[in-house]
């Protein structure tokens, strides 16, 4: 168990050693000067740009610049926003909670769905049911996301006009940002006509979470229905049927539980695509997030956040992927016995 | 039990949904209004930029100027200045100001005392006096600076607490004119007082304190801007307690959040959908003449963009009738002088822009332009009234190039990120524009081709001509409007010879509305205004 978890930490520190080496030299390869790059600071006059420089180590060789840089982001010292002129760890601990939120409920409705659907499509195997369900989310699966979004814009807001298209929430409410989620904010606030608030921001989230949602819902009715395939195939589910089991307690206790074991690595997979489409969603309609942030910063040349934002959305991914992987090996030992083999 | 779960996550879903109709009358949306604005204002201060975005954002909205000019007759009315007398040799001007004008009470700063005449010496001291100590504040004064104000302005005297006396060096008739422009707006000297002290002077223009109709609450880049209601202003509150900022780059998703209710006004509607907008029975547009000119600037500080020959055969190869039937849907008129045709200062009598491919082809060839020459095309990524859609302009140049032999690379930048580009001077051509912030004829030539607006960094072909600067010197100094039109005629056809830009078009500008939403000011020569603004 020890020697599986230091193969994961050394993989992790691996991943984020390239990274950082990565987000490093875009500092420099950005045009520009790097002390402003890396500082974010446009306006130097000669003295500041020389104190800047020795706070930076940027007249030292790479290497020792390097460490430097690392020190600073382990400190959470990003810099500033070309842009904007605030820290960029302030605009990061903004947009962030937004990101999460969104990634949180799209991956709640897709559990919701996606696991319910693929364990009915694994029973009825080859039955209407089935092709049904996994015709849909072939088509659904393909179709691509961006293209989803607008559909839905142009269906539930622009023809029906349901519902909003951009945004977490009616600007006309000023909701004070403590946490950067909306609803615990709604709640933290003092304002009047709570329950409208709540409304107005539940329908915010409706299309977005529907958009980011559809991808990860697919790939679960994938997954779940193989191996709900694969789990009603091995013996002990016919050494159970023989026991006299019904069909619901068969698939309560045994089907469920054994077929969600083996995806739970695919966990990490889901993420990352969760993690892509969730930037485009967000500059679909609007939503205050990472990728919104990060696909303006490009737009406007911001080399400082589009530098930090990547080091940190990447860095983020990788330690989510470890930490499921970790998380799988603890609950499912079969999976390090095969590293061990 | 998990059926008794599921029904409970049902209706409470379905609740959700649903209790929209029982909830107490919110009043929330009848108080506020959300405008759709194109792009991040750069600063919350007029004095300090000829950017559009940021005029909107803040010169009407949070200032007030010391007089007010009556947009369609040109009339002038009093503002914070209560009354104004010109001396007969026009040399000096003395205004008395308006008492009991309270500024904004905010979270950042708590004033102690009532606008007055220190207020106003601040505002024009500060840009006026090098030795100022919030000169260096901002980066430039672009308006002062192209119109060199501060050489006009020879002393500003504080007569008694509420009189101010301008002294300027020689008579001046045109000066009520900028007084009453968005950039004269005024600001507080007690707010600055206490910047100073707390070493933080650059907040002056980032979070500004005005006597405006509304005071700034929060401003995020690329999200909203908040202004909420000046409870004391002088001229009576808003009906409106909120005014919200949505910044939407895209006309499309502006167009669309109108449609659902998210914007009650939006900014820059796209010439293309201007027949979509029409069929809508609650929306209304608003638009306003076209004082404003497009043009594609050469950076004549760059070989070969320095020969007159080769920014001559440029503007040759441009097919300008594909970009008014593509770009403008017939909102504009072909410009051929850089004056607008609503101008008295037009030079009707020049003649029609030439195109012709092949002729540009040979023009080139004989300023020893290499075959497979390359140049860049840099773009706005923002919708401005005279360039509805500044991309696909690009693209039809860069097709209309392609035709004569020379290859173009089209960059885009957002609105901000651009200008600063721009003051670094290393740009082949640029898709800009000027629209115009005072009825004189000047305001198209001064600020946008003068040598001095090439100090101050808005002459965006970085063309400096001595002789045309004393023509338009001569036109401003005449003392009838018929001999000035003589030098500004003049100084057109020297634009037309030495082409520093390709004047394209005049674009009419509109501002589309909700049908609930009223009296909204978007009139020439000045910056929106929610002054007066209601919602029913």
């Amino acid at each position: 168990m020890y020697i599986y978890l230091l193969r994961r930490l050394n993989l992790l520190v691996t991943t984020l050693f390239v990274i950082s080496v990565f987000s490093f030299s875009l500092g420099h390869l950005f045009p520009g000067d790097p002390v402003v790059n890396f500082s974010g600071q446009q306006s130097l006059t000669f003295e500041e740009y020389d104190v800047l420089e020795k706070k930076l180590a940027l007249d030292k060789p790479y290497m020792v610049q390097y460490f430097a840089y690392l020190e600073r982001m382990i400190e959470g010292d990003f810099g500033f926003s070309f842009s904007s002129e605030r820290h960029i760890s302030d605009e990061f601990l903004r947009v962030f909670p937004a990101t999460i939120e969104l990634s949180v409920y799209a991956i709640l409705v897709a559990l919701c769905i996606g696991l319910p659907l693929g364990l009915l499509a694994g029973l009825k195997k080859n039955k209407v049911v089935d092709k049904v369900i996994f015709s849909l989310s072939t088509i659904a699966n393909s179709v691509p996301i961006f293209w989803i979004g607008l559909l839905l814009i142009l269906l539930f807001s622009l023809n029906l006009g349901w519902l909003p298209i951009s945004g977490r929430l009616n600007l006309l409410y000023e909701i004070p940002a403590h946490t950067g989620f909306v609803f615990i904010d709604i709640a933290l606030s003092d304002i009047d006509n709570k329950p409208a608030v709540y409304q107005n921001a539940f329908l915010h989230l409706i299309l977005p979470t529907i958009t980011l949602a559809t991808l990860p819902t697919t790939l679960l009715i994938g997954m779940m229905r193989s191996s709900v395939i694969s789990v009603m195939n091995s013996q002990f589910i016919k050494a159970a049927r023989t026991k006299g089991l019904s069909y619901y307690q068969l698939i309560r206790r045994h089907v469920v539980k054994n077929a969600i074991l083996p995806i739970l690595p695919q966990f990490g997979l889901l993420f990352n695509t969760l993690m892509t489409s969730a930037m485009i969603t967000e500059f679909i309609f609007s939503w205050p997030g990472v990728g919104y942030w990060l696909i303006e910063a490009i737009y406007q040349r911001d080399y400082p956040v589009i530098q930090t934002a990547l080091l940190i959305v990447s860095a983020f991914m990788v330690f989510l992927n470890v930490l499921l992987d970790i998380i799988h090996s603890l609950l499912n030992p079969i999976v390090r016995k095969d590293i061990h083999g | 039990m998990n059926n008794q779960i599921c029904q409970c996550v049902f209706y409470g879903l379905l609740a959700m949904l649903c209790c929209g109709c029982e909830f107490p009358a919110d009043t929330t949306f009848k108080d506020g209004i959300i405008y759709c604005s194109e792009g991040n204002p750069d600063s919350f201060n007029p004095q300090t930029t000829t950017n559009h975005v940021t005029l909107d954002a803040s010169a009407h909205q949070i200032y007030d100027r010391l007089i007010e000019r009556e947009p369609y007759t040109g009339n002038y009315l009093p503002g914070l200045a209560l009354s104004w007398q010109l001396s007969d040799d026009k040399q000096t001007l003395d205004l008395t100001l308006r008492r009991d004008v309270a500024f904004h009470t905010t979270k950042y700063f708590m004033p102690s005392r009532p606008f007055n005449a220190d207020d106003v010496l601040f505002t024009f001291n500060r840009w006026r006096l090098k030795t100022h100590a919030f000169y260096p504040v901002a980066e430039s004064y672009p308006h002062m600076q192209s119109y060199q104000l501060r050489k006009v302005i020879t002393d500003i005297k504080k007569l008694s607490e509420y009189k101010v006396r301008f002294t300027f060096a020689h008579s001046n008739h045109d000066f009520l004119s900028h007084l009453a422009s968005d950039y004269m707006s005024i600001l507080s000297a007690e707010y600055a007082k206490a910047l100073e002290k707390l070493d933080a002077k650059t907040q002056i223009d980032k979070l500004p304190i005005g006597t405006g109709p509304y005071l700034l609450v929060d401003y995020i880049k690329d999200e909203y801007i908040r202004f909420k209601a000046h409870s004391d202003y002088w001229q009576g509150s808003s009906t409106l307690k909120n005014l919200v900022f949505d910044i939407t780059p895209q006309s499309s998703r502006r167009l669309a959040k109108l449609v659902t209710g998210e914007c009650d006004v939006v900014a820059h509607p796209a010439a293309s959908e201007m027949a979509l907008l029409q069929e809508k029975a609650n929306i209304a547009l608003q638009s306003k003449a076209a004082e404003n000119t497009a043009f594609w600037a050469f950076n004549t500080n760059k070989p070969p963009f320095d020969q007159i020959q080769v920014r001559r055969a440029l503007a040759m190869a441009i097919d300008r009738q594909s970009i008014y039937r593509s770009i403008f849907y017939g909102t504009a008129f072909p410009a051929e002088s850089v004056v607008a045709s609503s101008s008295w200062g037009h030079h009707s009598g020049l003649p029609k822009l030439e195109y012709n491919p092949e002729k540009a082809a040979k023009l080139l060839a004989q300023a020893n332009i290499p075959q497979n020459f390359s140049l860049e095309i840099w773009s706005p990524h923002i919708e401005r009234a005279y360039a509805p859609n500044s991309l696909k302009m690009a693209e039809l140049i860069r097709s209309d190039l392609a035709r004569v032999g020379i290859k173009s690379t089209i960059v885009s930048y957002e609105w901000s990120t651009l200008r600063r580009k721009l003051a670094e001077q290393d740009y082949d051509t640029v898709l800009m524009g000027w629209t115009a912030d005072l009825p004189s004829p000047d305001n198209y030539l001064q600020p946008v081709f003068s040598c001095a607006a090439k100090e101050a960094g808005i002459n965006y072909a970085n063309w400096c001509q001595p002789e045309f600067d004393d023509l338009i010197n001569s036109a401003m100094q005449a003392p009838q409007n018929e001999i000035a039109q003589g030098f500004y005629h003049q100084a057109q056809s020297l634009l037309r010879q030495e082409m520093p830009v390709m004047p394209i078009a005049h674009s009419m500008s509109f501002l589309a509305k909700r049908r609930h939403v009223i009296n909204v000011k978007f009139v020439p020569f000045s910056a929106i205004s929610f002054k007066n603004a209601e919602k029913y």
